[in-house]
C-alpha cells in the first residue's frame, strides 16, 4: 500500500537527492551576489506586504520570501512613467514593479511602480453581468452605471454568438450572466461610468464541451478501483458509497456529516445569482453548484468549472463565522461563473485528444520547472508518474492572479447580495496572512498533505516511487499545497486586495443589516473543531 | 297535492307512494291523475294549471254532440246554463257563477288556485246530460311526483339484431335509438336518444352518455353528417356495436330522469310540439346543465365495501382507552356503520373479514365473506370477532380478499368499483408488501398494471362487456378490463413513516384509495367514515350566464367527483372558480375537493366562502358541522406531520450514514423510492398545513426543489447519482431540520 511511499524512499535513494540540493543552492549563490552590486536593480511583479504611514519602510514579497526596503524622499511613486500616484492610495497585497540600490547593506528604493492594471481610472472592465437595477448594472462584482450616450454593441468574436452589428438600448436587454467588456472611468465611490459596453453571450462551446467531459470522466471517478460485486443500482465503480470522492487522483473522504454537508450547500446557494439557479443555465453550460466538504487538515477550497465546489475541513476549522466561508465559496463560486477553469481550458491550447492528459502534462511541465528538474533527468520519470497520481488532471488550482483578484471582487459582490457582511472576506484573509506565516501551522499542514500522499490509491504502488526520494517528496507535497489559500505572499494579495474593496465599492454599505452568522456557524461546526 | 279528485289526495299519495316503491308499474304516471269526467265534478287546481281532456263523448237527451264552439250550437230545445253562451262548451263554475269558459279540451286554467266546478253548457235540471271521460289537469305538486315515474333505460342495452335500432335494457324493456341531430339539450355528439314507445300511447326517453371499448367494437359512436336536417344541425350519433353501455343524463334537480313524454295512459291527448307544456320545468330551460350525469343512474346501485381487521396478537394489547385495540376497532367500526345507516342514499353492501396467524395463501379461509346490508346482520358478525392472535399476514390477506371480492362482484354484476378497508397495526410479517424500489405510496406510475408485482388485482369475467366502467380518459385509473378493487388502508397505532405504515400507503396509492392513520378509537371512527362518504357534489353551476366552455368544464368537474378522481376534480375547481369567484356551487365543490384532499384549511375557508355566498342555503347545518369536522381533522393532520417530518430526516441520516460507509446498497432502491415520492409530498404539504411565513415556505419549496433534483439525477444517471446527489440531499436535511425546530 502506499503508506510506506516515504518510509522507504528514505532509506534508499538519499544520494540521489543531492542533485537537488545542488542545484537549488547555485541558484540561491546566484542571487546572493546580487545584493552586492551599487548598480540599480529592478525586480517585477512583487508584492506589497507592508506599507503604511510614515512610509519610510516597504516589505515586498519576491520569489516567496520578504525584503525590507528603505523609502527617502528620492523614491518616486509611479503610475505611469511620468504619473506619480500619492502613496496613501497604494494598497497592501499591489503588485509592482521596484527599482533600488543598495546603501550601506540596505535596500533603497528609487522608484516603485504600480500595475497600471490595478491603478488606472480609466480602464476596460471584463466580467459577467450579474445583475441590474435600471441604468445600474453589476458587472466583475462592481457596479456599473451607463451614462447617457453609453453604446452597448455585440462583440462579434467568433464565441459570442452576437451578431454584428446588434445594439443594446439597455441593461434589460443583455441576458444575465453574458460577458462583457466595459469601457468607463470610475467616480469617487468606485462605480464605473460606462461609455461603452461590448456583449458577449454566455455560451457553450465546443471547447467547453471538451473540457466538461474530461471534467466528468475524471471526477466521475470511472477508474475508481472496485470494491467487489455489488448487486444494486449503487455501482460500486463509480459510485460515492464508500464516503469517499475522488479529484483527479487524489481520493477524498467527504466529512460524514450530513448536516456539515448541508449547511455548507445552504450558505453555497444563497451565494449563488439567480440566473445560475435556473434549469436553462444547467443545462446550456453543464454546470450545477454542488458544495462538498472533503475531510482534509490542509487550509483549501476549489472550484471545478463544472460546478463542483469543494472545501476542505481544514479551511473550514480556521474560519471564525458564516459570513467568512461565505467570502471563500463566494470566490469559488466566482471562478466558475466567470469560467476561469474553462479559459485557461482554452489559453492552454489543448484541442486534440486526450485532453486531460495534457493538462496534466501542463501542469507537471509548470512542476518541472519550479522544482528545475531537467527533462529527461533521472527525476523525470518518477515525478511524472507521481503527478499523473497526484495532481487533479485540470488546472483549477493553478489560477492566475488576475482571476484570483476578480473572484475576490466577484465573491464579495455575491456574499453582499447573499446578506453577509463583506468585511468578514477581510477577517477571514487576515487570519489566512497570519497562519501562512506561522511555521508551525505550515508544518502541520505539510504533515497532513505528506499524509494524504501517502494514502493515495493503491495503483501508486505499481510507480516506483523510491526515485523520488524524500526531497522529491517534499516537492511535490509543496507543489499540491500550493493554492492560494495556503501561500502566504496570495493570502497577501488576497487582504489587500478586499481591503481595497472595501474601501472603494463597499464604502458606502451600511453593514447594520448584514449578517455574520455566527450562531449557526456554531451550531453546525463545531463538532468539526 | 291536488288534481281532478274530490278530497281523495291521500289516497292518491299513497298509491303513488306505492307505485314508486314497488317499481312495478304500467308507465303510467299520470294514470292516477287521471279522472272519469262527469257533469259538475270537482277540480282543485292552481294558478295556470294546464289541462287535458280526452275521449270526450258528450249525450244530451240521447243525442250525441261533439264538444265544438263553432259547429255544434245547441239546439234550441236544449236549455242553457248560461243563455249568453250559444255554444257547447264545458264552464268552470264556484259557487253558481260562471268564472271560465273551456274553448278547447287543452288549456290551461288561467284562474286563482282554488276549487271549482265543471260543468257542460246545459242546464241538468231540463235535460238529461251524460259525460263520458278523461280529464288530466296538472297542478306543480302533482307534476313534479309524476316524474318518479318516469321511466328510463336500466343496465346496459343490448341490441336487439344485427340490423336494428332496438335494444333491451336489463328490464327487458325495449328502446328504439334515434337518429339525432344537434340539439341544445342533448349534446349528440356524446349522447345517444332512446325512445321507448308506450303502447297505451306516449313515449319514454332516455339520454345516454355512451361508453365505448373499441376494441370490443361496442358501444362505438359514429359521427356523420346531418344532412337533410338543414341549418343547425350538425351530427348525429350512431351505434355501432351490440352493447351500449354509459350512464344516463338526468336534469340537475334529480325530479328524475330525462324529460319523459306521454308516459301516460291518455290516447295521444298530448301532442308532442307540446309537450313541455306539461314539464313542471321544461328542459330547454335547464340548458346545458340538463346534461348532468348521475353516475348511479348508470348502473345497480350497489357498492360492496369489505374490512379486512388485522386480529395478531398485536391487536389484542390495550389501545389508549383500557380496552384491546381490536375491541376498539370493533367499537369504531359500529360506530361508523350506525353513522352510515344514520344517513340517508345508504347503498352500502358491507362484509368483515379478519385475518391472523400464519404464512398461509388465504388467511382469511374459513370465514364466510357475507355482504349485507342488515346493518344489525353486519353489527353482530362484526361482535363476533375472535379474539387477536398470531402473525400479520397483510400481503396474503389482501391479495385472498381481493379475489373473493372480484368473484362476488363478478357473479353479481355488481357495479360501483368494490372497496376493501385495510385496517393494520404492524409490519406485514409473511409476503412483502411493496416492491424492493418503493419508499411507502411509490409514484403514479405504479398505478399501471405492470408494476404491479403485488397481486393481480383484476378479475377476468366472461362477462366483462357489461362490467361497469368510467371514462378513463382524464383519470389515472387503469382501464384494464375487469374488476378493481380499491384499497383503503388504515394504520392503526403505528409510528408515522415506518415499515409498517408505508406497506399500508402503498397498498392504498396502488389502487388510487386513501390510507390514513389513526391513533384512538374515535379517530378511527372517523377513518372509517371518510372511506364511505360519497361526496355529493353541487351539479350545476349558480351563475345563470355561464358560457358553454365553463359549463363544460363545471360538468367535467361534477363527473370526476363522481367517478371519485378527487385530485383532478379539485383542479377543475380550483380553475373554474379562478374566473367565477361568485360561483356559488363550484365554490362548494371546491370545497368538498379540498376535503377529499385533505387540504383541511383551504376547504374550510372555501366552505365558509360559499355560506358568505349563499347565507340562506339548505344545507348550512351540515356545513358548518363539517367546518368544524375538519378543525378537528387539522389538528391531527399537524401532529401527524410532525411525525412524519421527524421520521423522513430520520430515514435521510439513516441513509446518508449509509452511503458514507457503504452500507447502502440493501435499502438502495427504497431510498430511491423515498426520494421520487416525497418531492411531491413536500410540494403539496405547505398548502395542505396553511403554512404562509415565507422562510418557512421557502423551506419547503428548497426541499421538494432538492428531492426532485436527486430524482432527477438519478435518472439521468441510474449509477453514479449519489455523488451528485450528496449536496442536494445535505440540504434537504439541513432544511428539514431547520423547519421541524420551527414547526
Amino acid at each position: 500500500m502506499a503508506g510506506n511511499i516515504v518510509t522507504t524512499s528514505n532509506i534508499t535513494i538519499h544520494t540521489k537527492m543531492k542533485n537537488i540540493k545542488v542545484i537549488l543552492f547555485v541558484l540561491l549563490a546566484a542571487s546572493a551576489l546580487n545584493m552586492f552590486s551599487q548598480d540599480e536593480q529592478t525586480w517585477k511583479e512583487a508584492i506589497i506586504f507592508e506599507f503604511s504611514e510614515p512610509y519610510e519602510e516597504m516589505t515586498i514579497s519576491f520569489d516567496d520570501e520578504e525584503f525590507i526596503f528603505q523609502i527617502n524622499s528620492n523614491t518616486e511613486f509611479l503610475i505611469t512613467k511620468k504619473k506619480s500616484i500619492p502613496k496613501k492610495d497604494i494598497f497592501l497585497g499591489s503588485t509592482i514593479d521596484v527599482s533600488f540600490i543598495i546603501e550601506n547593506r540596505n535596500r533603497v528604493l528609487t522608484e516603485v511602480m504600480v500595475s497600471r492594471d490595478e491603478y488606472s481610472d480609466e480602464k476596460k472592465i471584463n466580467g459577467v453581468f450579474e445583475s441590474f437595477q435600471g441604468r445600474i448594472g453589476y458587472v466583475d462584482g462592481r457596479k456599473i452605471q451607463l451614462i447617457s450616450d453609453a453604446a452597448i454593441a455585440c462583440d462579434t468574436s467568433k464565441d459570442c454568438n452576437c451578431s454584428k452589428g446588434r445594439t443594446f438600448l439597455d441593461f434589460e436587454e443583455i441576458p444575465l450572466g453574458s460577458f462583457l467588456t466595459v469601457t468607463g472611468k470610475a467616480d469617487a465611490n468606485g462605480t464605473y461610468l460606462a461609455s461603452k459596453i461590448e456583449v458577449c453571450k454566455n455560451i457553450y462551446t465546443a471547447n467547453d464541451q471538451q473540457l466538461m467531459t474530461e471534467l466528468a470522466k475524471n471526477f466521475d471517478a470511472t477508474n475508481l478501483r472496485k470494491v467487489g460485486k455489488v448487486p444494486s443500482a449503487f455501482n460500486s465503480v463509480n459510485s460515492l458509497h464508500n464516503g469517499k470522492i475522488k479529484v483527479g487522483n487524489l481520493e477524498y473522504r467527504l466529512v460524514d456529516d450530513i448536516r456539515v454537508q448541508g449547511y455548507i450547500n445552504m450558505i453555497g446557494n444563497r451565494l449563488l445569482p439567480d440566473y445560475v439557479k435556473e434549469e436553462s443555465f444547467t443545462e446550456e453550460n453543464n454546470v450545477s453548484f454542488r458544495f462538498y466538504v472533503i475531510e482534509s487538515d490542509v487550509p483549501n477550497a476549489f472550484a471545478f468549472p463544472n460546478g463542483m465546489i469543494f472545501m476542505h475541513t481544514g479551511l473550514l476549522k480556521l474560519m471564525e463565522n458564516e459570513a467568512q466561508i461565505a467570502a471563500v465559496l463566494g470566490h469559488e463560486i466566482a471562478h466558475v461563473t466567470n469560467e476561469h477553469g474553462a479559459k485557461r481550458f482554452k489559453t492552454s491550447k489543448i484541442t486534440s485528444s486526450g485532453a486531460a492528459q495534457k493538462a496534466s502534462r501542463w501542469v507537471k511541465n509548470a512542476f518541472k520547472k519550479k522544482a528545475n528538474v531537467a527533462s529527461g533527468s533521472l527525476l523525470d520519470g518518477a515525478l511524472d508518474t507521481a503527478l499523473e497520481y497526484t495532481t487533479p488532471e485540470n488546472v483549477m488550482n493553478l489560477f492566475n492572479k488576475k482571476d484570483e483578484t476578480q473572484s475576490d471582487r466577484v465573491g464579495m459582490y455575491y456574499m453582499s447580495q447573499a446578506g453577509y457582511d463583506p468585511r468578514e472576506a477581510a477577517n477571514f484573509w487576515q487570519i489566512m496572512m497570519a497562519n501562512t506565516k506561522d511555521q508551525k501551522f505550515m508544518n502541520k499542514i505539510f504533515n497532513s498533505t505528506l499524509n494524504m500522499v501517502n494514502t493515495m490509491d493503491d495503483e501508486l504502488d505499481e510507480i516506483n516511487f523510491d526515485t523520488l526520494g524524500k526531497d522529491g517528496t517534499d516537492i511535490l507535497v509543496k507543489t499540491l499545497l500550493e493554492t492560494v489559500y495556503t501561500s502566504h505572499p496570495l493570502s497577501v494579495k488576497r487582504y489587500g486586495d478586499i481591503n481595497r474593496l472595501l474601501s472603494t465599492i463597499y464604502e458606502s454599505t451600511d453593514y447594520t443589516q448584514m449578517e455574520i452568522g455566527k450562531a449557526a456557524f456554531g451550531k453546525y461546526l463545531n463538532g468539526l473543531k | 297535492m291536488s288534481s281532478v279528485m274530490h278530497k281523495t289526495f291521500p289516497i292518491l299519495l299513497f298509491f303513488w307512494v306505492a307505485l314508486v316503491l314497488g317499481q312495478n308499474g304500467p308507465y303510467n304516471s299520470h294514470a292516477t291523475a287521471i279522472e272519469s269526467i262527469f257533469n259538475g265534478m270537482e277540480i282543485c287546481i292552481d294558478e295556470n294549471s294546464p289541462f287535458d281532456i280526452s275521449e270526450l263523448k258528450i249525450r244530451v237527451n240521447g243525442k250525441i254532440f261533439s264538444f265544438d264552439f263553432d259547429r255544434n250550437r245547441l239546439e234550441k230545445k236544449v236549455l242553457k246554463r248560461h243563455p249568453n253562451i250559444p255554444a257547447l262548451v264545458l264552464i268552470l263554475e264556484k259557487n253558481g257563477k260562471r268564472i271560465k269558459t273551456l274553448y278547447s279540451l287543452r288549456d290551461i286554467f288561467d284562474v286563482p288556485k282554488d276549487c271549482y266546478n265543471l260543468f257542460l253548457n246545459v242546464d241538468p235540471k231540463q235535460n238529461t246530460i251524460l259525460l263520458d271521460g278523461n280529464i288530466l289537469v296538472l297542478t306543480k305538486e302533482l307534476h313534479s311526483e309524476r316524474n318518479k315515474f318516469n321511466k328510463v333505460a336500466n343496465g346496459v342495452l343490448t341490441r336487439a339484431s344485427t340490423n336494428t335500432n332496438t335494444f333491451f335494457d336489463e328490464d327487458g324493456m325495449a328502446w328504439e335509438l334515434q337518429p339525432q341531430c344537434f340539439n341544445g339539450y342533448h349534446n349528440p355528439l356524446e349522447n345517444v336518444k332512446l325512445l321507448h314507445k308506450n303502447p297505451g300511447g306516449g313515449e319514454y326517453e332516455t339520454i345516454r352518455k355512451v361508453l365505448t371499448d373499441k376494441d370490443k367494437n361496442e358501444g362505438v359512436v359514429e359521427n356523420s353528417n346531418c344532412g337533410k336536417f338543414g341549418i343547425g344541425a350538425k351530427q348525429v350519433i350512431k351505434v355501432i356495436g351490440t352493447k351500449l353501455t354509459g350512464c344516463n343524463v338526468t336534469d340537475p334537480n334529480n325530479f328524475g330522469s330525462t324529460y319523459n313524454f306521454g308516459h301516460t295512459l291518455l290516447t295521444n291527448i298530448i301532442p308532442k310540439n307540446l309537450h313541455d307544456h306539461f314539464d313542471v320545468k321544461p328542459h330547454k330551460e335547464w340548458q346545458s346543465t340538463y346534461n348532468y350525469i348521475q353516475q348511479n343512474d348508470c348502473y345497480k346501485k350497489t357498492s360492496p365495501t369489505a374490512f379486512l381487521i388485522d386480529r395478531s396478537g398485536s391487536m389484542g394489547n390495550n389501545g389508549p382507552s383500557g380496552k384491546s385495540k381490536l375491541q376498539e376497532a370493533q367499537t369504531a367500526a359500529i360506530n361508523a356503520i350506525t353513522s352510515m345507516q344514520n344517513s340517508q342514499n345508504n347503498d352500502q353492501e358491507v362484509a368483515f373479514l379478519t385475518f391472523s396467524g400464519g404464512c398461509t395463501p388465504d388467511p382469511t379461509a374459513g370465514q364466510p365473506l357475507v355482504f349485507s346490508n342488515d346493518f344489525m346482520a353486519v353489527r353482530r358478525s362484526i361482535m363476533a370477532i375472535p379474539c387477536a392472535g398470531g402473525g400479520t399476514p397483510l400481503q396474503e390477506a389482501v391479495n385472498a380478499t381481493t379475489t373473493r371480492i372480484q368473484n362476488y362482484v363478478g357473479s353479481n354484476a355488481s357495479s360501483s368499483q368494490p372497496k376493501l378497508i385495510v385496517l393494520s397495526d404492524g409490519a406485514a410479517t409473511c409476503g412483502q408488501v411493496r416492491p424492493t424500489q418503493v419508499y411507502g405510496s411509490g409514484m403514479p406510475a405504479a398505478y399501471n398494471a405492470k408494476a404491479q408485482n403485488f397481486a393481480s388485482n383484476s378479475l377476468t369475467t366472461q362477462n366483462n362487456s357489461e362490467i361497469p366502467k368510467v371514462a378513463s380518459d382524464n383519470f389515472e385509473q387503469s382501464s384494464v378490463n375487469g374488476i378493481k378493487v380499491k384499497y383503503h388502508t388504515i394504520g392503526f397505532d403505528i409510528r408515522p413513516g415506518s415499515k409498517a405504515e408505508r406497506d399500508l400507503q402503498y397498498l392504498a396509492s396502488q389502487t388510487g384509495g386513501k390510507y390514513l392513520n389513526t391513533q384512538n378509537e374515535q379517530e378511527l371512527t372517523r377513518a372509517f367514515l371518510k372511506f364511505f362518504t360519497v361526496y355529493k357534489p353541487k351539479p350545476a353551476s349558480s351563475l345563470p350566464d355561464l358560457d358553454n366552455t365553463l359549463k363544460l368544464s363545471f360538468e367535467t368537474g361534477v363527473r370526476a367527483i363522481a367517478s371519485e378522481n378527487y385530485t383532478y376534480a379539485k383542479t377543475i375547481f380550483e380553475v373554474f372558480t379562478e374566473d367565477t369567484a361568485n360561483d356559488a356551487n363550484a365554490i362548494f365543490n371546491l370545497a368538498l375537493m379540498y376535503e377529499a384532499n385533505d387540504y383541511h384549511l383551504l376547504a374550510i375557508e372555501k366552505y365558509e366562502t360559499y355560506l358568505k355566498l349563499s347565507p340562506e342555503a339548505i344545507d348550512k347545518e351540515w356545513v358548518l358541522k363539517q367546518i368544524e369536522l375538519l378543525k378537528s381533522d387539522r389538528i391531527l393532520f399537524l401532529d401527524y406531520s410532525k411525525k412524519i417530518l421527524a421520521s423522513d430526516l430520520e430515514y435521510l441520516k439513516l441513509h446518508f450514514e449509509k452511503i458514507q460507509n457503504g452500507q447502502s446498497v440493501a435499502l438502495a432502491d427504497e431510498f430511491k423510492g423515498f426520494i421520487k415520492e416525497k418531492g411531491t409530498y413536500y410540494d403539496e404539504l405547505p398548502i395542505k398545513l396553511g403554512i404562509d411565513a415565507p422562510s418557512q415556505k421557502n423551506g419547503f419549496s428548497e426541499i421538494a426543489e432538492g428531492l426532485k433534483k436527486c430524482a432527477n439525477l438519478i435518472k439521468d444517471d441510474p449509477t453514479t447519482w449519489d455523488k451528485n446527489a450528496t449536496p442536494p440531499l445535505s440540504l434537504v436535511y439541513f432544511n428539514l431540520e431547520k423547519l421541524i425546530s420551527n414547526f
